[in-house]
């Protein structure tokens, strides 16, 4: 039994009842890719994952998940979160190779969309746009696409040969391709203004990838170190430069600053370029740094060092120009800013120095706008401001990804892009396209209890002898067997426990089954303003019990309370949100 | 050789499985050659709000009391155990749930009731449970485990009676039930141990029969049935229950019968019936039913018809408190009946005991030809034991009727002979040439009604005479004297369950160097006056413990020796805490 | 008195976490300066507070965890200091000011001491080799160690801080041989010019320990069981070679045990940073011992004091400071390593007497 829904009290259960997908950007369907796993399907999976994020064998390697900050199973008493991003990886890694995509055309439309940057959002939206029937090229500055995931990506942490492979068919349904072409104002470049004259709509997702600068005393604002000194680069350019094929070298002892991605890439990076004292020095401290704590863990077991409490201050040279230290001021950590990270303050007469000859500074980035030919609106960011549906202030001309909201990860890029895409294909043909939810009845509980006791399974590296090679992939991806585990692991929590009041007899068996505090005694619950049901209100007087009730916040999707109700009056439905038209 | 001395309690909610936890522990550490004592506190409710604790002790010889502090706790839930906590003694261990699915506030938590001498260990049972049977049902199992992976008890004895217990309900329970025994098992086996309880290991016994575990109404049944019982008549009544419910297990497949009867009545008359049918026949009940029964035993009394009664006390008056025990009943036993109705009445001090004078009762029934009354309690018939059984023969007689004559030719049957002992030989209906009648009227020998003044002398003294021969019955100590011998300071008299916890107090008393000895009187009536008086000469004060308000024993002695004695009489509705007993004792000693 | 102390009618809640030297001397202390108030100590372990530098006894003089213990058991009663054992504490609310404990029970306070110390640290290149090591934190692990380790065994002793070489003078003297591959964190929390470095290595080798050079060797690459027939344990060198040993133990120095308090709000960096009256970022939490970087004027850093005079005074300053008192904790001698008089090492951290 199937149907279709768009009350809002089940598109609010689907929205907060399954964490994981709720937290992806591009709202991928995470446990239906994951049954897919464990039921051996790969190849199903991947698809599966394509439909939210065009690009899932790269982002099973590079996203930052925070699919897994919110999934159930690392929820306090649950255990470990399910290792999402793994799996979404071994789907990629497993499926058979003669596997088949296949995709969904629309009729053409006969309108052409110019996109500017081929990196993770403009492929992302360049690839929905011709599927829905677009004319789409795309304008690419390097001599490859890619964007950040090409140039400011190591090797050994994303292989460039599954990466051409899934750009390409990311691309292959008529996107048009050119490289090596700069959009901009100089001399040989296209202009902005030209492109919005040729085309329908033009989309600018151009990254943001200019580095900060550092501010140190005595050195006027908005000077580039690099220049200064040859022993002191930035962390993008330098990883974009070793990723153009550029000869990199660094000292013996480098200090890296900054607490980001790029930081810690550029300090493995740096390792492997045969730096031996390796030093990443933080603003504020270890807590604060957004990376994944297996990445952190890895860093670490590379021989890294990290460094809190800590802000350059001023460089020190020998008589040849050369580094030979950084002076640093000690900090406290101050008050709290928007993204839940810390200020730090520095602390007057702290100074110390830092014996190092290579500075690698990745203190963040921006965007820059220098090559828009026409006025734009900048947000107090300074990044271009847009509407709602990605339009900036000049009609035809949207924005995406990184450009629009600053640095931040390829995950948010792809699914900011794809929304876009879809308000550019509205404003286009005036398509409309809804979310609805599916609601399929289970006839019984997919998983057996022993599945919520195995433990996390890690992902298996190469030794630490091996990692020399600064091209030769650390991870190793998940065996069968480890992906067909960890997939067991996830609750599958787009399935809906539900008892059916009408019919409870009060018996409590489910109560005395219940592995969590998920089955509670309710004499009331709360109705929200949009009709959808909030927070249940217990009771332990038995008299005053109106319904027992399975609080899905906690339900653990085990089914013991199905298999153990003497009149099963416990439904399981499947719920989940598909895109139809109209 | 060290000896082994580990009390372990189990305390939980109704439905937790605290029960049925006991019973396998008590029957695992019986299996492994250890001696045990047990008494379980149940609820009313058979699930959810009740409080259940399962005790037992576990000695290398038998002990016959529970001690006031016990050396494991474990806790199946907080709630319910958070006040015994106090019960464990020092270097003994606390263990309990680590891992609760609901929050609870501060203070809630078994952690908190820890006493800094004591030794507290978290387990996350349920996950354990979870994980190894796949549901939460087998905490209760991975509790057992624990409990002998920390204690260092080997499984097999364990993991034997599992499969016994759950046997019936298929392999899969089975599987599971052994699966979460062994969760348990292995998690506590690799945990570090702190506390000091620990089993000494039991040296080879000599061969002196079978070791078995009963409780004191599984004994009496057993008994019963060892003594050739023939039928039962029975109403159901806390505590005596399921002395009917196990007879009507076993009687049929000995190709014998039992009834539930409509009332106490009802039973006790169709005891009478057997019994004068000449069949070996028995009823069970408790104080109210005794009350019911007064009138028929008068019947049985004055026809001189041999019948058994086992009656298991329980906190009275009326309905009183049916699941608490207590010794006031001893009175309605003595003299419940109206008339000069003196009759046999015993009382088992253990559970051996209780085997004991179940099979000798029929014994003294035939032989006397008068009712019997087995006296228990609720303590002694919830009680777990083990007990030593012969090995093979019979442990009674079975049959002590005193023989029939043959009849002289023309001679007519006196059913009602006067003779020198007081027994007259007795016929059965059917037996050719003895018809005779029996009424509850007074009789002459021949059975006939006759009132006059010389006849009901004679038969009065008949009735009551016959019984002093009670006191030497064969094979049966109506007394017996434990502790010091010869003169001592403080000697106590005691009857029933109690004399489990006077002689731990005596005992206990010894240790302190203060002369002490203990009597237990097993035949309350006919008294053993003789021996009683030969030992209150011993003893230069007498203290009297029992379990009811009015010391109703006290008053029998007072009675029959007119001498004085002290004191003790309490209503806890559970056993005498033996600790009042010694400050009694030390009270006195100090004179 | 601060005005919300003196305002709270209830008896106040000092909530102290961790059993060790810290907890224990504030606990007296809150006791003493409120006597009206309730005093808890949580920890994680099944015994009541005993003195983990006297661990190395085990393998001499003392057979059972009692004669360790500080204090005997009637003295917590008698004083009505409420020592709850098996309570890890899986979160802190300051804004609600409550402890959460693993077991799902919530505790108020409203002082709270941390006090939980630090754990041996072990660097992340040997994270996979844990199951393989023994450790000496706690009683239960050191007599773990003790039945692993066989009559005039052999101790391979990775690192060597000052905790492992106080082990190391109890094993030589029951004649085991002590093979010591040394790291940066030889002698921590020393700190120790190259000179002096050398020269306390010099004098281990002269007491009878067995010096490898961790770094010449480059590292180590594994640790493995060893065969059947050798010793229980086997330690490679990345550029070749390796060791044997019955046990292999970790003495790397020790690193703050935060996790819980991470994702409070409360400034951590890798302990809990206090200022000098050893008050955290939160006004009504303090911390004590080796979990906590006290902001230090003369260096304008943060920084660890380590050692039993320290940890103890750290105690007492923040029982005082969580009762109203202003008192800044000051440390009372430098740290040094030399030699005692039969030159075997010697080290101010080694002093256990106040």
């Amino acid at each position: 039994m199937t149907l279709h829904s768009d009350d809002p009290r089940d598109i609010g259960w689907v929205r907060e009842n399954i964490p994981c997908q709720n937290a992806c950007p591009a709202g991928t369907d995470i446990p239906a890719y994951i049954r897919a796993i464990a039921a051996g399907n790969h190849g199903q999976a991947y698809e599966i994952n394509r439909e939210a994020n065009v690009l899932p064998g790269v982002l099973g390697r590079i996203c930052s998940r925070p699919c897994e900050s919110a999934c159930r199973h690392g929820w306090a008493g649950n255990g470990d979160p399910v290792a999402i991003c793994h799996l979404k990886r071994s789907a990629a890694d497993l499926k058979d190779s003669r596997h088949r995509i296949t995709e969904r055309l629309y009729a053409p439309t006969g309108k052409r969309i110019a996109v500017v940057g081929a990196g993770p959002a403009g492929v992302a939206a360049a690839h929905d746009l011709s599927l829905l029937g677009h004319d789409v090229v795309i304008l690419e500055r390097e001599e490859k696409p890619g964007g950040m995931l090409r140039y400011g990506i190591p090797e050994f942490r994303l292989p460039r040969a599954m990466l051409e492979i899934e750009l390409r068919n990311a691309l292959r349904l008529g996107v048009q391709l050119r490289t090596g072409v700069t959009v901009g104002t100089t001399q040989g470049a296209i202009r902005v203004s030209t492109l919005l004259a040729d085309h329908d709509a033009v989309l600018l997702a151009t990254g943001c990838m200019a580095p900060v600068l550092l501010p140190l005393r005595g050195v006027p604002e908005g000077t580039d170190l690099a220049r200064h000194c040859q022993d002191v680069e930035y962390g993008l350019p330098f990883l974009m430069d070793l990723h153009r094929g550029q000869n990199k070298r660094v000292g013996r002892r480098v200090a890296v600053v900054g607490a980001g991605f790029t930081a810690l890439d550029c300090a493995r990076v740096a390792r492997r370029l045969g730096g031996r004292e390796v030093t990443i020095h933080l603003r504020t401290s270890e807590e604060y740094i957004p990376v994944t704590s297996e990445e952190l863990f890895e860093t670490k077991r590379e021989g890294i060092r990290i460094k809190g409490l800590r802000t350059p201050v001023a460089l020190r040279t020998d008589g040849d120009g050369r580094l030979t230290g950084v002076a640093f001021v000690q900090n406290r950590l101050g008050g709290w800013r928007e993204n839940g990270r810390r200020l730090a303050t520095p602390i007057e007469g702290s100074e110390f120095i830092e014996p190092c000859d290579t500075l690698i500074i990745a203190i963040g980035q921006h965007t820059v706008n220098d090559f828009l030919d026409m006025r734009v609106e900048l947000d107090r960011a300074g990044n271009v401001r847009v509407a709602e549906n990605g339009m900036t202030s000049v009609h035809g001309l949207f924005a995406a990804g990184d450009y629009v909201r600053g640095a931040s990860t390829a995950i948010e890029a792809i699914g900011h892009a794809r929304r876009i895409a879809d308000r550019i294909d509205a404003w286009l043909v005036g398509r409309q396209r809804r979310r609805t939810v599916r609601i399929e009845a289970v006839a019984a509980p997919p998983r057996l209890p022993a599945h919520d006791f195995i433990p996390k399974c890690h992902m298996p590296t190469i030794p630490l002898a091996e990692r020399q090679q600064p091209t030769r992939e650390v991870e190793l991806g998940f065996t069968p067997e480890l992906a067909a585990e960890e997939a067991k692991r996830c609750y599958l929590c787009d399935l809906r426990y539900q008892i059916d009041v009408d019919r409870c007899i009060y018996c409590r068996a489910c109560i005395e089954v219940a592995p969590r505090n998920c089955i509670k005694l309710a004499r009331d619950v709360e109705i929200r303003a949009d009709g959808s049901l909030g927070a249940l209100r217990e009771t332990r007087e038995w008299r005053r019990v109106a319904a027992i009730w399975i609080d899905n916040n906690e339900c653990i999707r085990c089914g013991a309370c199905f298999k153990v109700c003497p009149v099963a009056c416990i439904s399981i439905t499947r719920n989940h949100f598909v895109t139809v038209d109209g | 050789m060290s000896k082994t001395d580990i009390q372990i309690a189990i305390c939980g909610s109704a439905g937790d499985g605290t029960i049925a936890a006991g019973d396998i522990l008590r029957n695992a550490v019986a299996a492994a050659g250890y001696r045990v004592i047990g008494f379980d506190v149940y609820p009313p409710e058979i699930r959810g709000f009740g409080k259940c604790i399962s005790r037992l002790r576990i000695t290398t010889d038998q002990s016959y009391s529970l001690k006031r502090h016990s050396d494991v706790l474990l806790s199946l839930d907080d709630s319910q155990a958070l006040p015994h906590a106090g019960e464990v003694r020092d270097m003994g261990a606390l263990i309990f749930e680590s891992q609760p699915i609901a929050p609870c506030l501060e203070g809630e938590h078994m952690s908190a009731r820890v006493l800094p001498g004591q030794i507290p260990y978290g387990f996350p049972m349920r996950e354990l449970s979870q994980q190894a049977t796949g549901g939460g049902r087998s905490r209760n199992l991975v509790a057992l485990g624990i409990i002998a992976g920390l204690l260092g008890l080997l499984p097999d004895p364990f993991r034997k009676i599992i499969a016994r217990k759950f046997g019936k309900q298929g392999p899969e329970i089975v599987a599971r039930s052994l699966a979460g025994f062994q969760a348990g098992f292995e998690d506590a086996s690799r945990t570090f141990k702190l506390d000091d309880v620990v089993f000494a290991p039991i040296g080879p016994r000599e061969p002196s029969g079978r070791v078995i575990m009963l409780s004191g109404n599984a004994a009496v049944a057993r008994g019963c049935l060892d003594a050739e019982l023939d039928t039962f008549f029975g109403y159901p009544i806390t505590p005596a229950t399921s002395i009917m419910e196990r007879l009507a297990t076993e009687l049929p497949k000995r190709g014998r019968r039992l009834l539930q009867t409509e009332d106490e009545i009802a039973a006790i008359a169709a005891t009478i019936g057997a019994g004068y049918a000449g069949a070996r026949a028995a009823t069970a009940t408790s104080g109210p039913g005794l009350a019911l029964m007064s009138e028929m035993l008068g019947l049985a009394t004055i026809t001189e018809t041999p019948c058994v009664v086992f009656v298991s006390q329980r906190g009275g008056p009326s309905t009183g408190m049916p699941t608490k025990t207590e010794q006031s009943d001893l009175n309605a036993a003595l003299y419940g009946s109206p008339g000069d109705g003196q009759r046999i009445v015993i009382a088992p001090t253990n559970v051996e005991g209780c085997y004991r004078c179940a099979g000798k009762a029929f014994e003294m029934a035939e032989r006397y030809q008068t009712p019997v009354i087995v006296l228990l309690d609720l303590y002694l018939s919830n009680r777990y034991e083990t007990v030593t059984l012969e090995e093979s023969g019979h442990a009674f007689v079975l049959d002590a009727n005193k023989p029939l004559p043959r009849l002289e030719p023309g001679e007519t049957y006196r059913r009602y002979a006067l003779t020198e002992d007081g027994v007259s030989p007795r016929a059965v209906p059917g037996d050719a040439d003895h018809m005779h009648v029996i009424t509850g009227l007074e009789h002459n020998e021949l059975g006939r009604p006759d009132d006059s003044e010389s006849m009901h002398a004679a038969m009065s003294r008949k009735r009551h005479d016959k019984l002093q021969a009670a006191l030497c019955h064969p094979d049966f100590a109506v007394t017996r004297r434990f502790g010091a011998s010869g003169r001592v300071k403080v000697g106590l008299l005691a009857w029933g369950s109690t004399f489990g916890e006077c002689l731990e107090a005596v005992f206990m008393a010894q240790a302190l160097d203060i002369p002490c000895a203990a009597l237990k009187v097993v035949m309350l009536s006919p008294f053993p006056a003789q021996a009683v008086a030969a030992f209150m000469d011993d003893c230069d004060q007498v203290l009297v413990p029992e379990v009811n308000y009015e010391g109703q024993f006290a008053q029998l002695v007072q009675g029959v020796l007119a001498r004085p004695v002290t004191r003790l009489s309490r209503v806890p509705g559970s056993p005498m805490p033996v600790e009042q007993i010694l400050d009694e004792i030390r009270r006195l000693a100090r004179g | 008195m601060n005005a919300d102390l003196a305002a709270s009618p209830a008896p106040r809640h000092h909530v102290i976490i961790g059993n060790g030297v810290a907890g224990n001397q504030a606990a007296e202390l809150l006791r003493d300066r409120d006597p009206e108030s309730r005093v808890t100590i949580l920890t994680h372990s099944r015994l009541l507070f005993y003195n983990r530098y006297r661990l190395p006894r085990i393998f001499q003089d003392v057979t059972s965890w009692p004669e360790l213990l500080a204090l005997p058991p009637e003295h917590y009663a008698a004083r009505r200091i409420h020592v709850r054992r098996e309570c890890r504490v899986s979160a802190v609310d300051p804004r609600n000011r409550l402890v959460k404990l693993a077991h799902n029970e919530t505790i108020p306070y409203d002082t709270l001491l941390v006090a939980t110390g630090g754990r041996g640290h072990l660097p992340e290149e040997l994270a996979e080799y844990r199951p393989l090591f023994h450790h000496f934190g706690s009683y239960e692990a050191a007599m773990a160690t003790r039945r692993a380790l066989p009559d005039r065994g052999a101790v391979v002793m990775l690192g060597g801080d000052m905790i492992g070489l106080d082990l190391a003078r109890t094993l030589l003297a029951i004649q085991c041989r002590v093979i010591l591959v040394t790291h940066e964190t030889t002698f921590w929390p020393h700190a120790l010019t190259p000179e002096e470095r050398a020269e306390a290595l010099s004098t281990l080798e002269t007491m009878g320990i067995e010096v490898i050079d961790g770094d010449a060797r480059g590292g180590i690459v594994a640790v493995e069981q060893g065969a059947p027939g050798l010793p229980a344990r086997r330690v490679r060198f990345h550029n070749g070679g390796d060791l044997y040993g019955d046990v292999v133990m970790p003495c790397f120095g020790l690193t703050p045990m935060v996790e819980f308090m991470v994702g409070t709000g409360i400034d951590i960096e890798r302990g809990v940073l206090v200022n000098p009256q050893l008050r955290t970022s939160d006004p009504c939490i303090f911390a004590a011992g080796d979990v906590c970087q006290i902001w230090s004027e003369e260096e304008r850093a943060y920084r660890f004091y380590y050692g039993y005079r320290n940890v103890r005074a750290m105690g007492a300053v923040a029982a005082v400071n969580m009762t109203g008192g202003q008192e800044a904790f000051a440390t009372t001698r430098a740290e040094s390593i030399g030699r005692d008089a039969q030159g075997r090492i010697d080290s101010s951290f080694w002093v256990y007497e106040a």
